[in-house]
Parts: structure tokens; C-alpha cells; sequence
């Protein structure tokens, strides 16, 4: 492999990390997030801070996971109290806030964020490895989650939580699950990225990259791993491959995604499959 | 008196959210389609006002200008992405809605450069009038005068003229717009056009108040005014106008406070968050009963 | 009898107006018990506050011989509470028996965690599929519940909610939307699952098979209790009849 093309990897494996997870909030259990960025800063602050502290590469990385996770929970909490709209304005305001809380400390290094992390000691190509590694454990989990009855009991609360909840479906354990996973699987991707860069700066958290993340989601297909990972790759590629577009990047993605949704919302992947539709039209809820 | 002056700059603000909020209000009691893309209208107003006003070297037709060019915005944008939209799951118009935001402030980036596009003159920005001891920008005091200005403009229309009846009516009930004699249709668009306008007289108001329009300058106001409504119980417009004030006396008072901890806007979604985990519901719920 | 279900006092209001009013009614185990009254009665709003959806504002429900009142809606699902929507909730996107395996997975759903480490589906499908031949609905299991009639609709709620295993079962005008033939037919088979140990509490608008079929009626009239008892006794009493027949108002006091 030459040296780019092994420098994109770890990218397009964050990016597809991202949006695995996100798919498992919103795809599969119906719950939108337009927060999912703070999780991804989460992950990756946690696991920068303890990497400067110390600790070994493959202990920050499944403690970064985790430690988003854990906030994940968090705002899963909120998701039981606020449905729908406000669950999505609410999100937002969590990656806002996340925002505001890092820029203003210096434990996480303000506006000039973390530098001098250390390598993750694997070289370029063995780190390229691992995060092709850890791209395919997440779309195994995925698939896997997809088929068990977790997956079954997620697509049923995104299609009609009070249905669910009378078939002895207990939600908002579910749901806590859901943004747990998720969360984790954008902490996991933090941390990927904090070892990739070597810096991390809070810009790289901001507003803009939970849509992109979503952007990923809703073009690759909502609800479909396939779709999703294609999404990833898809977005991440594009503005590297006409390196014209770099400057137009943002104007693309909002173009994108705003054709998609007014002409094709199912995702330019998930048009081929039955399922998808159908699985969109499960976020609708009754507004009676 | 450092308090009142604390007090009174968060009125201010809080008085050009209460323009942003009114519109996203109207147009989410109407439709359901939380409309993330109304910054972007507020950014066409600052920008059409600064370019008319360096033109013409008025601002007496700078703000009609920038006013039509929000309205035409807002009701192409109802036209084109959310009309087709309507019977989508809300997520659809929503992320649609979100693209649009993005695509625009770009487009903004595009033709007028990164940096944005500042008034040839703007004589207001450093004259201050003292008003019982308290001094005040005289831009400031501008903006809360047209914001309260337009509201109340607004509140009367809505409260004594027949348009008005038939509009508030058909708010509560679309199906009574054809008693009024009116159709659904064109309610949205009266809708749009009012929410719009609103939106491009806050962007000229704040345009003034910094002397230029930059592209991003809709991206926290979007998303505060979008707390805003939720924290006021989404589609309530007593709670939006109380949540804007509130929010405005806080980030003041915020800013001065919590400056360790968090950054002005950060406050917004603390908020909203802390609020929410007691009233799901927002505020509205309470203020009513 | 051993009393299966009992509504204490049960009192709720929507802005102003009491849809139920001070309700107290014991479901004994083994019954068949029908409630009936005029349209906006308070039935379906009573059947959603036995279920959960609701919460009192005043007044207790008790399942067996334990407090429900605060809990949630799965909990007494799982402790064989089950019913059916009058304004039918099918998962629109899943087929007609996926929508009666998820129900009939309840052992798997009862955390994340389980439902995370089970995948079969081979058990729950074939209970899935008996349960759609008793309410008649085997053909169609492979289409999407979405596309259904109403009338089969109607009966893949009955069947989602006898996935359950419960040991009581509320049903909302289950007969409402079928013909003639549909409704005797689930009507048999609502007397044959009373039969075989199912308590249940058939909300129904058809008279007559309501009254072909119960052990007990009770009739609710502008949310309050009117009167229980045996279907014959119940029907004879002059204000049950003017209620029912929309003319409550003059039937005094
Ligand atoms: N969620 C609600 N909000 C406000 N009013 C309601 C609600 N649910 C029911 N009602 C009112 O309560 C009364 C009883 O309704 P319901 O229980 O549906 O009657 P039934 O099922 O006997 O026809 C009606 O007047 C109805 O309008
Ligand atoms: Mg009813």
C-alpha cells in the first residue's frame, strides 16, 4: 500500500465507525441524535488525556469507548424524558455544550486543544490494519445485533414505542442500550482518531461533523450496515478524490443531503432494499 | 446598577431571539418541521442589508430590502423543500432542513469569502444615548425598539384585524381556514412570509450591531432560538417570546458568572437540558396553568 | 372466585372533563365480562388505565393482590396483563407474523442484554403462526402488516396479544371492522381462549354478541360505573337502556 492511500484508512475507518454507531441509535432503534460528535470528542479527549497520563495505547482505547458510553447513557436518559423534536434539538444542544465546556478548560487544553500524543507504537500500516480490524467488528456487531432479538425489539420501538411498550417490551431499557453502544462505538472512533492525529483541537467536534455523521447515515440508508458503511466511505472519499471539491466540501454535503431527502430519503444505497423504506417510515410516529 | 445594565444588556439580546424564535414558533405550530434552515434566512437579511446599505448608502432601504429578500427566501423554501415534504416521517424535512442550513452558509462562503463583508459606513456603532443613568449602544437600543416594535405590530394584527382571526384560527384548526375563506396553502405561506421577515430584520439588526455579515453567523443563533422553542414547549409563542428574554437575562448574567466553566454559548444548552430533565414539556405547559 | 383484577376509585380527568369517574370493578379469575356503554363513555380510556397508558389521578388498580398503579405499562404486560388497541397499532413495516413474534419473544425481550444473546427466531415463529390460524389469519402471515385490512388487523392485535401468555386480556371493540361471519368466528374463539383459563374483559359495541358470549356485563355511562351484573339483570334496568340507547340525559339521576 503506498503511503496515502494508508493515511486515508484510519480516516474513512473513523468516519465509518461514526456512523455504525449512529445507525444503531437512529436506524435501528428510531431515535434521532444531532449530538453524535460529542461522543466522538468524548472518546477521543478521554482517550488522549489518559494516553499523555501514561497508560498503553490498547487499554485508552476500549476506556475511551467506554467512557463515552457512559455519557451516552447519560443523554439516553434525556431521550426517555423528550421524544422526537425536542430529543433532536436536545441532542444538539449536548454537542453544543460539549463544546462549550472543553473550549473553556484547561484540563483539556481550551482552544489550542491536546498535543504530543504519543503513537500508538503499531507504525502506519499496522494501525491501518487494526482500524480495518475494528471497522469489520462493527459491522459484524451491526449485522449480528441486526438479526438477534435486540435488533427485533429495537425496530419495534423505532416503528411505535406504546406498541412495543404493550407487548411487554421494556423501552426505555432498550433505549439506553441503544445510546449506549452507539456512544461507545463513537468513543471508539475518538480514540482511533486522537492516536491518528497525534492532536486533537475542539473544532474537530463541532456541530457541523454530527451532520456530517448523520449525512453518512441518512445517504448510505438509514437502518442498513451496508448502506451506512458505504455512506461513510462514500462521504469520506469524495472530497478526496476531486480535490477541487475540497473547498466546496460542506456546500456538497449540504446539497447532498438535501437532494437525498427531498427525492430519495430511504439513501441512494437503501433504494435497492425493501426493508429500508419501510424501516424510515418507522420513525414516523402517530401525531394524533 | 452593574446588575440593571446586565439585566438590560440581556433583554437586548434576548429581544433578537424573540424575533428568531416568533418565526420558528409559527412555523413549527403550523407545520411540525423544525426549521434549522431559518438561520440561514436570518444570514440573507444581514447580507442584503449590507450590500443595499454600501450601495445605495441607506439604510432606509436597506432594511425593506433585506426584509423582501428573506420573505421571497422563506417562502421558496416552503415551496421547494418542505411543501413535498409534509407527509414525510419528521426526520426527513428535518435533515433536509439541516443540508439546507449548511448549503446556503457555504454558498454565502462562496460568493462573499470567508470573512465576511463589513458596512462602508455604520456612523451608529459607537454612539451611545444615556437613558436614566444607563448607558446604552444606540444600536442596541434599536434593536429591542424594532424587536419589540414589530412583535407588538404583530400581536395586534393577530388580536384585532379580520386576517388576522381567520390566521389564528386556522393555527388551531387548518381545517377552518376555508370557513375564513382562506386555504391551508395559503396560511403556510403567510406563515413563511412573516416568520421570514422577522428573521431578515433580526439579521440586518444584528449586522449593524457587529458592522459586517459573515457566513456563519446563523449556526448559534439557529440552534439557541431552536432551544428556545423547545424550552418554551414547542409551537407555544407565549413560551418562545418568554424563553427568549429569560435566555438572554441568563447568558448576561451567564457570561459574567460561569465564565470559568462554559462559554456564552454553551449556557443555552444548559438550560435547555436542565430544564427538560424536570419539564419534559418545556415551560409553556406551566405559564398556561 | 379469586379476584384477578380490582379498579379502586379510579378517577381521571382531561382539562376539566372526568372521562372516568371514581370507577371500582373487580375482574374475577376465569370470567368473561363484558363493558359496554355509549360512544365517549370512558371505556377505552378505563381499559387504558388498567393497561398503564394512563395513570390515575385518583385511585388504585390492583393485578392479583399487588399495587399496579405506578407501574409501567412492559411491567404489567410481563405480568400477564395484555390488550388490544381499538384503533389498531400494527407494526406497519414488519410482516403480520413478525408483529405476533415479538410478542410471543417476550422471554427473549426482557432486557437488552438477553434479546442481545438469542437469535432464533424458529420457536417464536411457529407459536407466531399458531396463534394466527386461531384468529384465522394464517394466510396472509407473510405480508406486510401494513397492508392488511382492517378486518385482519383487528384480529392480529388479538393474536399479538394472546403471544403474551396472559392471564388476562382486555380487548377493545376487537369486533368492530369485521363482517358478519369474521366477528361470530372471533367471537368463538374469544369464548373457547375463556375456556381454556383466560380471563378477559371484551370491550364491545355489538350487542349482540356481547351478549351471546359473557358471564357478566358492566356499563359505563359519561365515566362512571352505571351497573355490573348478570348480562340479563343489567339490560332490564330502565336507565342501562336509556343510556345506552342516547338518551342519557333524561334518564335523570
Ligand atoms: N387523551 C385524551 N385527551 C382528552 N380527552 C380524552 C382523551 N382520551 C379520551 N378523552 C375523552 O374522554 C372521554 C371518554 O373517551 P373514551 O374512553 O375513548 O370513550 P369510549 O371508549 O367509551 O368511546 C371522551 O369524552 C373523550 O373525548
Ligand atoms: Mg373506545
Amino acid at each position: 500500500m503506498n503511503g496515502y492511500l494508508v493515511s486515508l484508512v484510519p480516516l474513512i475507518g473513523v468516519n465509518a465507525i461514526l456512523a455504525l454507531g449512529l445507525n444503531i441509535i437512529a436506524g435501528f432503534c428510531g431515535q434521532i441524535s444531532l449530538g453524535q460528535a460529542a461522543f466522538y470528542g468524548i472518546g477521543a479527549y478521554a482517550a488522549a488525556l489518559m494516553a499523555l497520563a501514561g497508560l498503553p495505547f490498547w487499554l485508552t482505547l476500549p476506556l475511551g469507548a467506554l467512557t463515552a458510553g457512559v455519557f451516552g447513557l447519560v443523554v439516553g436518559l434525556v431521550s426517555l424524558r423528550v421524544r422526537e423534536d425536542f430529543l433532536a434539538i436536545t441532542t444538539m444542544a449536548v454537542g453544543f455544550l460539549f463544546l462549550g465546556l472543553v473550549r473553556k478548560s484547561a484540563l483539556f487544553g481550551g482552544e489550542v486543544g491536546l498535543t504530543g500524543i504519543p503513537p500508538s507504537g503499531l507504525g502506519p500500516q499496522g494501525y491501518a490494519l487494526l482500524v480495518v480490524g475494528l471497522v469489520a467488528a462493527t459491522v459484524a456487531l451491526s449485522i449480528y445485533m441486526k438479526a438477534s432479538w435486540l435488533g427485533f425489539a429495537f425496530a419495534s420501538i423505532a416503528e411505535d414505542e406504546g406498541a412495543a411498550r404493550a407487548l411487554a417490551v421494556p423501552v426505555p431499557h432498550y433505549k439506553l442500550a441503544a445510546f449506549f453502544i452507539g456512544s461507545a462505538l463513537s468513543g471508539l472512533a475518538g480514540a482511533i482518531y486522537c492516536y491518528y492525529a497525534r492532536f486533537i483541537t475542539p473544532d474537530t467536534f463541532s456541530f457541523l461533523v454530527s451532520v456530517s455523521i448523520l449525512a453518512m447515515v441518512v445517504i448510505g440508508g438509514i437502518g442498513s450496515t451496508w448502506g451506512v458503511l458505504l455512506g461513510a466511505v462514500a462521504l469520506t472519499l469524495l472530497p478526496e478524490i476531486f480535490r477541487f471539491a475540497g473547498e466546496y466540501r460542506q456546500f456538497l454535503f449540504g446539497l447532498a443531503l438535501l437532494m437525498v431527502m427531498r427525492f430519495s430519503p430511504a439513501g441512494l444505497f437503501g433504494m435497492l432494499s425493501r426493508l429500508v423504506p419501510a424501516r424510515l417510515g418507522n420513525l414516523r410516529k402517530a401525531r394524533a | 446598577m452593574y446588575y440593571v445594565e446586565l439585566a438590560v444588556q440581556g433583554l437586548i439580546y434576548g429581544s433578537m431571539y424573540a424575533l428568531m424564535a416568533l418565526g420558528l414558533t409559527l412555523i413549527y405550530g403550523l407545520l411540525r418541521v423544525l426549521h434549522i434552515a431559518h438561520a440561514a434566512v436570518f444570514t440573507l437579511g444581514a447580507y442584503v442589508g449590507v450590500i443595499t446599505a454600501n450601495a445605495t448608502g441607506s439604510l432606509w432601504i436597506a432594511f425593506p430590502a433585506a426584509i423582501l429578500a428573506a420573505v421571497l427566501a422563506g417562502i421558496a423554501i416552503y415551496r421547494l423543500v418542505y411543501a413535498p415534504l409534509l407527509d414525510r416521517p419528521p426526520l426527513v424535512p428535518l435533515i433536509a432542513s439541516v443540508g439546507l442550513l449548511i448549503l446556503l452558509e457555504d454558498l454565502f462562503r462562496i460568493v462573499f469569502g470567508n470573512q465576511g463583508i463589513a458596512f462602508n459606513e455604520n456612523p451608529y456603532v459607537y454612539m451611545t444615548v444615556t437613558i436614566g443613568g444607563l448607558s446604552i449602544g444606540v444600536l442596541q437600543l434599536a434593536m429591542f425598539v424594532g424587536s419589540v416594535a414589530s412583535l407588538s405590530a404583530f400581536a395586534a394584527f393577530v388580536a384585532f384585524s379580520r386576517t388576522g382571526a381567520a390566521w389564528r384560527a386556522t393555527l388551531g384548526n387548518p381545517q377552518m381556514a376555508t370557513s375564513f375563506g382562506v386555504s391551508v396553502a395559503q396560511v403556510r405561506y403567510l406563515n413563511f412570509a412573516i416568520g421570514s421577515a422577522f428573521a431578515g430584520l433580526a439579521g440586518v439588526l444584528i449586522a449593524l450591531l457587529n458592522n459586517y455579515a459573515e457566513p456563519g453567523m446563523g449556526t448559534i443563533v439557529s440552534y439557541k432560538t431552536l432551544a428556545i422553542i423547545v424550552l418554551g414547549g414547542l409551537g407555544s409563542m407565549r413560551g418562545a417570546l418568554i424563553g427568549s428574554l429569560l435566555l438572554g437575562v441568563i447568558e448576561s448574567y451567564g457570561t459574567v458568572y460561569l465564565s470559568g466553566g462554559v462559554d456564552r454559548d454553551a449556557i443555552a444548552a444548559l438550560c435547555l437540558i436542565a430544564i427538560l430533565m424536570f419539564r419534559p414539556e418545556g415551560l409553556a405547559k406551566r405559564i398556561a396553568a | 372466585m379469586t379476584a384477578i383484577l380490582e379498579a379502586r376509585g379510579v378517577t381521571i380527568s382531561f382539562g376539566g372533563i372526568k372521562a372516568v369517574q371514581d370507577v371500582a370493578l373487580t375482574v374475577s379469575k376465569g370470567e368473561l365480562l363484558g363493558l359496554i356503554g355509549p360512544n365517549g363513555a370512558g371505556k377505552t380510556t378505563f381499559l387504558r388505565l388498567l393497561t398503564g397508558i394512563l395513570r390515575p389521578h385518583e385511585g388504585q388498580i390492583l393485578l392479583g393482590d399487588v399495587d399496579v398503579t405506578h407501574r409501567s405499562v412492559d411491567r404489567r404486560a410481563r405480568a400477564g396483563l395484555a390488550v388490544t388497541h381499538q384503533i389498531v397499532r400494527p407494526f406497519r413495516a414488519m410482516t403480520a407474523v413478525e408483529n405476533v413474534m415479538l410478542a410471543a419473544g417476550h422471554g427473549f425481550t426482557r432486557s437488552p442484554l438477553r434479546a442481545f444473546l438469542h437469535v432464533s427466531r424458529v420457536a417464536a415463529e411457529r407459536r407466531a403462526m399458531q396463534l394466527l390460524e386461531r384468529v384465522g389469519i394464517a394466510d396472509v402471515a407473510r405480508r406486510l402488516a401494513g397492508t392488511l385490512p382492517l378486518g385482519q388487523l383487528k384480529r392480529l392485535e388479538v393474536a399479538r396479544a394472546l403471544a403474551l401468555d396472559p392471564q388476562l386480556l382486555l380487548l377493545d371493540e376487537p369486533l368492530a371492522g369485521l363482517n358478519q361471519n369474521e366477528a361470530s368466528r372471533l367471537s368463538d374463539v374469544i369464548t373457547e381462549l375463556n375456556r381454556d383459563g383466560i380471563t378477559i374483559v371484551l370491550v364491545e359495541h355489538r350487542l349482540v354478541e356481547v351478549l351471546r358470549i359473557v358471564d357478566r356485563l358492566a356499563m359505563l355511562d359519561k365515566g362512571r360505573l352505571l351497573a355490573v351484573g348478570a348480562p340479563t339483570a343489567v339490560m332490564q334496568r330502565a336507565d342501562v337502556r336509556a343510556a345506552y340507547l342516547g338518551g342519557a340525559d333524561d334518564a335523570g339521576d
